[in-house]
């Protein structure tokens, strides 16, 4: 005697609806009440879903997409360099910090002053030359002094001058909106900038790397969003349409440098 | 050499991707012009905000444009395509991840572009839109992509295999999945997906 067959599941009843399902298995279908209710369950709900479009991006919108993808480019296409990882910074920096810190290490036991701790390496480390070179960026001025680092986890360094002070911000749309007429040109008062040139410089160069800006920024602001404290610069990129220069706006976490958003004034 | 109304001569996308490769500009604006609806429709349904899905659009065509050289033509532009913004909202859902959300995730954003009418269908047609949303967010990333790109696309098994580079029986076995929980969801089932049969061990 053989045995009843199962009744047909949820992958059989998909078969059936992609017309992937042999006759048996449609009369199978067929000859089941409950595998029919449910068939039309999954009609319906593919039903809503087909007839639910997503509404079209405005033309303005799409005009700033496609101005920005193609921004970068800057040339031919077949030319256009492999893009860069985001959240790795370049081998050669890691490799010239990790002999920055063992030159720097030999040094100190060599002068018998390993016993100065390691807040004394972290400082020296700071100033090996990959690093030194980053934070003398002279489109950022340097503070005159070392001051402590305010953003948990970060990179340490000198706090960054010459970053203006955005505020904080419930969302990075909020942020966004704020951005959207003009770069402010200076910091409410009293408003310290809770970042540092290296934190700076290194978002810089990977943001710029990304969308393959060679010019400086012609700001830099630090805003937090949702307590997450977020780096933005502005770069007085032009539009591929016409001469007339568009200044591009990014966004970037400063512990990571991931996007948070790019837009096109 | 390309001529400053270069766009009304590409009548074929193979010639205009070629052409786009070549470093005809027009031809490749034309070309990203083509395929940004269809991207933004992917992206705004596999990540369920429109914020989200213009950052994750933004990222496809840039990556579109940087890739632009590697595509052999192999497969269709389009599946190419829907290949780089599936990847492109899927590394936005991981960064969205990471980072703190306020209010309700699911809605954060959404705007409803609906006629401007007062009529007795507006409220169902709201309810319908956030159910469909709400619904769709609820599903697993990885069911919500192959629902999407299988109810949405179009995309066959094969192809959608190909755009998530896994194998097609698991294409299937997940889109059966997720149509099965998005029907929960939309008609308010009460027997969840667990309790039904199903051929997966």
């Amino acid at each position: 005697m053989n045995d009843p067959l199962p009744p047909p599941s949820d992958e059989d009843l998909s078969a059936v609806l992609d017309g992937e399902a042999g006759l048996g298995l449609i009369a199978r279908v067929e000859a089941d009440p409950r595998a029919r209710a449910r068939l039309t369950a999954l009609r319906d709900a593919l039903a809503s879903l087909r007839s639910d479009p997503v509404t079209p991006l405005d033309q303005k919108t799409v005009d700033h997409l496609i101005a920005t993808a193609i921004s970068p480019a800057q040339g031919e296409v077949s030319s256009l360099p492999p893009r860069v990882s985001r959240q790795t910074p370049p081998s050669w920096l890691i490799a010239a910090v990790v002999l920055a810190c063992m030159a720097i290490g030999l040094g100190l036991v060599w002068s018998g002053r390993s016993n100065s701790g390691s807040a004394t390496l972290t400082a020296a480390t700071q100033k090996s030359s990959s690093s030194a070179a980053l934070e003398n960026d002279a489109s950022l001025p340097s503070a005159p002094h070392d001051l402590p680092t305010t953003i948990p986890g970060a990179l340490g360094g000198r706090q960054a001058s010459g970053v203006i002070e955005l505020g904080a911000f419930a969302t990075s749309d909020a942020l966004r909106v704020s951005l959207k007429e003009r770069f402010p040109t200076e910091s409410p008062a009293a408003n310290a900038v809770a970042v540092t040139n290296l934190q700076v410089n290194r978002c810089q160069a990977q943001v710029q790397n990304i969308l393959d800006i060679t010019a400086a920024p012609a700001h830099v602001g630090h805003a937090v969003v949702a307590r997450d404290p977020v780096l933005v610069y502005e770069f007085p990129a032009s539009s591929v349409t016409g001469s007339t220069p568009v200044p591009l706006v990014a966004a970037v976490a400063v512990d990571t440098c991931a996007q948070v958003f790019t837009f096109q004034r | 050499m390309t001529s400053p109304d270069a766009p009304a001569q590409y009548t074929e996308e193979g010639a205009r991707v070629a052409a786009a490769q070549a470093g005809d500009r027009p031809a490749l604006e034309h070309l990203l012009r083509d395929h940004q609806a269809q991207v933004y429709a992917v992206c705004r349904r596999i990540t369920g905000n429109d914020t989200d899905a213009l950052d994750a659009t933004q990222e496809a065509l840039i990556a579109v444009v940087r890739g632009l050289p590697t595509f052999d033509g192999r497969a269709k532009f389009s599946t190419w395509a829907y290949r780089i913004a599936t990847n492109s909202c899927l590394d936005e859902l991981r960064r969205r991840r990471r980072r703190p959300l306020v209010g309700l995730p699911e809605f954060e954003g959404t705007t409803l572009d609906l006629p401007d009418n007062h009529g007795p269908a507006l409220a169902d047609q709201v309810a319908n839109r956030l159910d469909v949303s709400a619904a769709l967010a609820e599903l697993p990333e990885d069911f919500r992509a192959v629902v999407v790109l299988r109810d949405l696309c179009q995309l066959d098994y094969a192809e959608i295999a190909e755009v998530l580079d896994i194998p097609a029986g698991t294409v299937r076995s997940r889109i059966a999945r997720g149509r099965a929980q998005l029907a929960d969801h939309l008609v308010g089932n009460q027997t969840g997906s667990s309790e039904r049969p199903t051929s997966r061990p």
